[in-house]
């Protein structure tokens, strides 16, 4: 893959260019923005009366609450915010295993995050990107500006993909620098111990941020379409190479890979956190599309 | 019919097929790069050391299913006889197979012989290892196939037994069977199994049986046999085997009545496999009759004549072949004598054949030429015949050429004059040329009441003139004989009368024709001249056949015989200048021979000393760089075995009873009957319900298995 357009094309700008992504959850941007913040300060959005103190400011003052008081009452009104976007990408190796299909795990998950980078910056918003393997991380900072997608992109085409997971250690840095509210977007196709990751990402989510998680998978994985002996190669290296027959394993791995996805869904349904199945074989902006719609019926028509 | 037997047991390294197949697929796996390494290493995590376990238990159950099969495919027996039965205990099997042919008699699809066959695997496939067994075939003398062979170690004398036998003709019965056994071990020690069929001829002496010692046990496999009215052809012989192209040739076959009721039998006649002619002879129970059809070979060279009758019980006997060779023309030397005196033989013949020729003309070419002495063998190398008549005496120099010429294949016609010399002639050629000696003249007799002497119109067995048995061609009986010598027997001939034949006779039994083989030629000696002065036979209607017939008769069988028995030695003569050829004799049902070569005083002679045992047609083929030569040749047994009639029973309950013969009718229950008598138990239904059960559990047992693991 060598150029930005192979993974944003133009027929995926133009499926998402009508689209928003709005926050679920009150956001802690920098900038003022179209989503809920949980900071009070100037907007039209109503919030509370608190009684008048020393230094209010005085045309704050709700003159009929008052009047109808002994006090005077002074209205709130609760802020709104930018939405920051963190994209996390994990590119270990087991990102780019076989598959049937002409388009890797890998490269769609690049495709899933540059789609989701030009959703976010094309609506004013921020995003930053996380692409993580095992030998190399690439981290770009919060922005919203054509350049900075630019150079978003360009980092991910440029992040070499292999080795094992260090997604946990970059989880765990994420949650410890104690980032303003926003979206996490993460990207992988879980194929790792799930402890560790399902630990620092509730960790995000209880810090604030809205933890969406989109599921690479392949169908080759998923089907394991082998009647024969096969010797399987770890791309991580984690494991031994096994040989055995697929014939007697088939129905076993085909359970045990449903177990994981199902334990996923399940973790993800108690923690309030979107899982998003995207499909190796689909392209991302369908993924992208068919969620956000699901989304926005999810929060009663509101883009 | 089965398709089972031990030989299956070969079979089992065959278990092992499942196991192979698990590692050679374990041994070449493809391979993937592959992502869900951790789901994978999850699922392998639940199968672990018990999941390999039951796979190799699968395996194994698989392994014990086919095992179990093939081994009810091998009918394995169990024998509880102990040791004693299941290593032999001093018993020798005797197997004692008739290979005559009436085992070839057809009950339904299934001969005898092959029922016999089977009846035998089923009995070697009991035999216990360690057992010993011989096998006695009974041809033309019984010959023992395998002698003493043991179970387990000597594998080949089965295959000896399958490839070692074929019917042939065989006058062997149960006596010489005996007798043979007995030549070679007692027969108490003996279990005898007799693959023998119910023909009377065979157990003709059965009453010997009941002397003496008897076997252990007997069993007799003689498969049923509903239909044995059997009609056999013996003989089918043209009247000669060289005959002219286009020259009307009589054709004889015998056909005989094997069965116990009259029987209308067509006889087909067929000439290079077309049917020419049928003829028809009703028969009564055991008659023989002769039937006969005219026809006329267009072509020149070697043909096959046939007769067949319709399919019966006994197919084998139904055809037989006779070779013929038709030639382009018969030249024939006529040797006269110096005085061209009417009262010789020679000129007077010479003069009404040339008067005749268109007369004989419708018999054929026949080229004679006139010559007078003194003979050299070159100029006597292109003749067929050399009429013999005038001459009065022979020197001993002329005597050698005309031997060596009829010993290297001419014929020798001698009709001698009046004026010969006798007792040159006698001397010359008497003892080792002729048929006989010319004795005395028998004086005239003058009397006005008395008649000359003329020709028996009946006792035509020779071929070549029965057709004169019919009046039709001619009245034999209205020729008088003014003069002729008497045919004298040689008494100092030290072979008597081998080779010699009377072909006609006077009135009163008196040889009148005699025919006599020499070397590969033949001698036919006249008893009169050939004029009108001796005899009135040139002035008759039969003459020019009579000649012509006499003249066949002299012309020996060329080169070799076109028609030979069964079992004689069959030997061709190899032309001069061809002693380079390479000889080979085709059979229909057997392997091709390779002729031996050999010198005699003749030349060079091809001959195949074992005979051919087959009834059917051989095919002689010589071939030289420049030519190929094809003769065909008929072979004709004695058809000895077509009487299907059965031993009586008055003649075999007394035998049965005394051995106590256990009589069985098909190889299964010659089966049982011998599991019963050596308490042994079929395994094969038990290991083929235990295999199809262990089938079943392991199908059961991979269900159970995926639904749980998997």
């Amino acid at each position: 893959m060598s150029d930005i357009h192979d993974i944003l094309p133009g027929a995926t700008k133009e499926s998402l260019g009508r689209l928003e992504i709005k926050a679920r959850k009150v956001v802690g941007g920098l900038l003022h923005g179209a989503h809920r913040s949980r900071k009070l300060g100037v907007s039209t959005d109503f919030s509370h009366h608190k009684p008048y103190q020393h230094g209010d400011v005085i045309r704050h003052i709700d003159w009929r609450v008052s009047a109808r008081s002994d006090s005077y009452f002074v209205k709130r009104f609760r802020e709104d915010s930018s939405l920051n976007v963190h994209i996390l990408v994990d590119l270990s190796g087991s990102m780019c295993g076989t598959s049937f299909t002409p388009t890797t795990k890998a490269m769609h998950a690049l495709s899933l995050a540059a789609a989701m980078a030009y959703l976010v910056s094309n609506q004013g918003d921020r995003v930053s990107l996380g692409a993580v393997s095992q030998n190399a991380s690439t981290v770009l900072p919060l922005g919203s500006s054509d350049r900075h997608l630019v150079a978003l992109l360009s980092a991910l085409l440029a992040h070499p993909v292999g080795g094992g997971d260090e997604l946990v250690r970059h989880l765990a840095a994420m949650s410890g620098r104690n980032l303003a509210r926003g979206i996490v977007f993460f990207i992988s196709d879980l194929m790792f111990d799930p402890d560790p990751v399902r630990k620092e990402l509730s960790t995000l989510h209880h810090q604030g941020h809205e933890v969406l998680c989109a599921i690479v998978r392949d169908r080759t994985e998923e089907e394991f379409p082998y009647n024969q002996w096969v010797r399987f190669i770890d791309g991580e290296k984690r494991y031994p190479t096994v040989k055995v027959d697929a014939v007697v394993l088939g129905r076993l791995y085909r359970e045990e890979y449903a177990r994981i996805m199902s334990e996923w869904r399940d973790w993800a349904t108690r923690n309030d956190i979107h899982c998003i199945d995207s499909f190796s074989h689909e392209g991302a902006e369908t993924t992208l599309v068919a969620y956000l719609r699901h989304r926005t019926h999810l929060m009663g028509g509101r883009a | 019919m089965t398709i089972a037997a031990v030989s299956f047991l070969w079979y089992l390294p065959l278990c092992l097929l499942p196991f192979i197949i698990y590692y050679l697929m374990r041994r070449f796996p493809a391979s993937v790069n592959w992502g869900a390494s951790y789901v994978l290493h999850c699922a392998m995590q639940r199968l672990q050391r018990k999941w390999i376990d039951e796979h190799l238990l699968l395996l194994l159950i698989r392994l014990c299913a086919l095992a179990l099969v093939i081994v009810a495919f091998a009918r394995l027996t169990l024998h509880r006889g102990g040791d004693e039965q299941i290593r032999g205990s001093g018993v020798r099997h005797v197997i004692v197979f008739d290979a005559s042919y009436s085992m070839l008699a057809t009950e339904g699809d299934q001969s005898r012989w092959n029922q016999a066959r089977q009846g035998i695997d089923e009995l070697l496939s009991l035999l216990g290892r360690g057992e010993t067994w011989s096998f006695l075939v009974l041809e033309r003398e019984p010959r023992w196939l395998v002698e003493n062979a043991v179970v387990g170690k000597d594998a080949e004398a089965r295959e000896w037994v399958r490839s070692g036998i074929g019917p042939c003709e065989s006058p062997t019965g149960i006596f010489q069977a005996l007798r043979a056994i007995r030549e070679k071990m007692a027969l108490s020690e003996c279990a005898l199994y007799l693959f023998v069929d119910d023909q009377a001829s065979f157990w003709t002496d059965a009453q010997t049986m009941q002397g003496g010692d008897r076997p252990r046990s007997c069993h007799w496999f003689c498969s049923p046999l509903a239909e044995r009215d059997n009609v056999a052809l013996t003989m089918v012989k043209p009247a000669a085997d060289h005959v002219l192209k286009g020259h009307p040739l009589r054709v004889f076959a015998r056909v005989r009545n094997e069965s116990l009721r009259e029987q209308r039998v067509p006889v087909e006649f067929l000439l290079d496999g077309k049917v020419v002619g049928v003829e028809s002879a009703t028969l009564l129970p055991g008659m023989e009759e002769r039937v006969s059809v005219d026809l006329v070979i267009p072509n020149e060279g070697a043909s096959v004549l046939g007769a067949r009758l319709k399919p019966d019980v006994l197919p084998y006997d139904d055809v037989l072949y006779s070779g013929v060779e038709s030639l382009e023309k018969l030249r024939a030397l006529v040797l006269c004598g110096t005085a061209r005196d009417h009262f010789m033989s020679s000129w007077p013949l010479l003069d009404i054949l040339n008067r005749a020729q268109e007369n004989l003309e419708q018999y054929g070419a026949i080229e004679f030429v006139a010559a007078t002495l003194p003979l050299t063998a070159e100029g006597l190398s292109g003749f067929d015949v050399v009429i013999l008549a005038d001459p009065v005496a022979f020197d001993e120099q002329q005597a050698t050429v005309l031997k060596n010429y009829v010993e290297h294949g001419g014929g020798l016609f001698v009709a001698p004059s009046m004026h010969v010399d006798r007792d040159n002639w006698n001397l010359r050629f008497g003892t080792e040329l002729f048929p006989a000696r010319l004795g005395t003249t028998p004086e005239w007799d003058f009397d006005p009441n008395s008649s000359f002497k003329s020709v028996a119109i009946t006792g035509f067995d020779n071929v070549d003139l029965a057709m004169y048995a019919d009046e039709g061609y001619g009245r034999l009986y209205e020729i008088q004989f003014f003069h002729h010598f008497d045919l004298e027997h040689d008494e100092d001939a030290r072979d008597g009368m081998a080779g010699r034949e009377v072909l006609l006779r006077f009135s009163d039994h008196a040889p009148c024709l005699m025919r006599r083989s020499v070397g590969k030629g033949a001698v036919v000696l006249y008893a009169s001249g050939l004029n009108g002065f001796e005899n009135t036979l040139p002035a008759t209607r039969a003459f020019f056949g009579m000649l012509y017939n006499m003249l066949r008769c002299a012309v020996q069988a060329g080169r070799f015989p076109l028609t030979v028995a069964t079992d004689t030695t069959f030997s061709v003569r190899i032309p001069e200048g061809d002693e380079g050829a390479r000889v080979s004799l085709l059979f229909e049902d057997l392997p091709s021979r390779k002729p031996q070569l050999r010198a005699d005083s003749g030349g060079l002679v091809a001959e195949v000393p074992g005979g051919l045992p087959l009834s059917g047609l051989a095919t002689f083929l010589h071939a030289t760089d420049a030519k190929i030569i094809r003769n065909d040749v008929g072979i004709q047994g004695a058809r000895l075995d077509s009487n299907l009639a059965p031993v009586p029973e008055e003649i075999l309950t007394p035998v049965t009873n005394a051995w106590g013969i256990t009589r069985v009718a098909d190889a299964q229950a010659l089966r049982r009957e011998l599991l019963r008598a050596r308490q042994g138990r079929d395994l094969y239904p038990w290991a083929m319900a235990v295999g199809i059960f262990l089938l079943i559990v392991e199908l059961a047992f991979q269900r159970r298995f995926s639904r749980r693991v998997l």
